[in-house]
């Protein structure tokens, strides 16, 4: 077990830089006072920045996880359930990559 | 719900998110295990490695500094990648503000250690639903974190006799996990705006802004359409 000094100073920096994004946009905000418009604002937060994750990786992505990100779409729609949307999803990627190496 | 009642943060509140988590548990095990090898072939000791995984717990930006791991330590490129990796929580925490300002600091400041992309967006689907116990971001992040530590350890020690994720579709849960919350999420037309403009510009800007800062750009862009939904007067849930 052994930890290099200049190692261990890098991932504590990047465990403070880290946490600085995770508590840091909850900390600026007590600086903005939480009008109606502000709490707009953060309530589109969510889907916009999963939208910003998704779109990015569809788009760069072949068709085969294209269907299954589709397929999981229609099973949360249709079962509400999140387990069942990604094993539907996951599960014809995985068949789909077997049948089209 | 009024926006006066308390917010309660309870066990069960933590219990329920962990139980929430379990499909994403298994699937950063796996990626948990998968960083745990590629460290070790990058030259970090077993220690170093558990320790990056029980400290930054944020598996984007660790796999970056392994990928950036050499021999001298290139240290700020990859403090900068950090950043920029991780970036995009600003904007998830920012989004828990009328949340988590009802409980106390020291809940919300601990809870927000485990903060990450899984939990947070259950976290916030759950909020949209009505659902307030905020420990639900504790004990989310718990469980992921408990997964991810230990299997950093076990994929250092088993190294290459961890699978291919790709062969189970592992690779592309995240973003199918996320795809279904959002048609989860969907509430209406006028999602269509802010979710359209944060997808263009987020691959826009994955193209070229170079270093990671899409997700906050396109985030934040598409949040900001929000705002012309609304109107003076309205209140906003």
């Amino acid at each position: 077990m052994s930890i290099d000094s200049v190692a261990l100073y890098t991932i504590l920096a990047m465990t403070a830089i880290t946490y600085a994004t995770r508590a840091g946009g909850f900390w600026l905000m007590r600086f903005v006072p939480l009008s109606g418009r502000v709490e707009a604002w953060l309530k589109s937060i969510p889907g916009a920045v999963i939208a910003a994750v998704v779109a990015p990786a569809v788009f760069a992505s072949g068709w085969i996880e294209a269907l299954g990100l589709l397929l999981a779409v229609i099973a949360i729609r249709v079962t509400r359930q999140e387990l069942v949307a990604i094993i539907v999803g996951i599960g014809s990627v995985a068949l789909l990559r077997q049948v089209f190496p | 719900m009024s926006p006066r009642d308390p917010i309660p943060f309870t066990l069960d509140g933590a219990l329920y998110g962990a139980r929430k988590m379990i499909p994403l548990v298994l699937s950063s095990i796996v990626f948990g295990a998968v960083y745990g090898v590629l460290a070790r072939d990058a030259g970090l000791s077993l220690a170093e490695t558990v320790l990056m995984s029980a400290t930054v717990f944020a598996g984007a930006s660790q796999l970056i500094a392994i990928q950036l791991w050499a021999a001298p330590l290139p240290v700020l490129p990859i403090l900068i990648a950090t950043l920029a990796v991780n970036s995009r929580m600003l904007l998830m925490g920012a989004s828990m503000r009328p949340w988590f300002t009802r409980i106390s600091t020291k809940q919300a400041y601990g809870s927000f250690f485990f903060l990450t992309d899984g939990n947070w967006a259950m976290a916030m689907k759950e909020y949209f639903n009505g659902y307030r116990d905020a420990a639900f971001l504790l004990g989310s992040g718990l469980a992921l974190y408990v997964g991810w530590v230990a299997s950093a350890a076990i994929g250092y020690g088993m190294g290459s006799m961890v699978g291919d994720p790709r062969v189970y579709g592992l690779d592309v849960l995240l973003p199918i996990f996320f795809g279904a919350l959002l048609a989860a999420m969907w509430k209406g037309k006028g999602d269509l705006l802010p979710w359209g403009v944060a997808a263009g510009t987020a691959i826009l800007a994955s193209y070229l802004v170079p270093g990671h800062w899409y997700i906050l750009i396109g985030g934040f862009v598409g949040s900001l359409t929000g705002l012309l939904r609304y109107k003076e007067g309205d209140h906003v849930n």
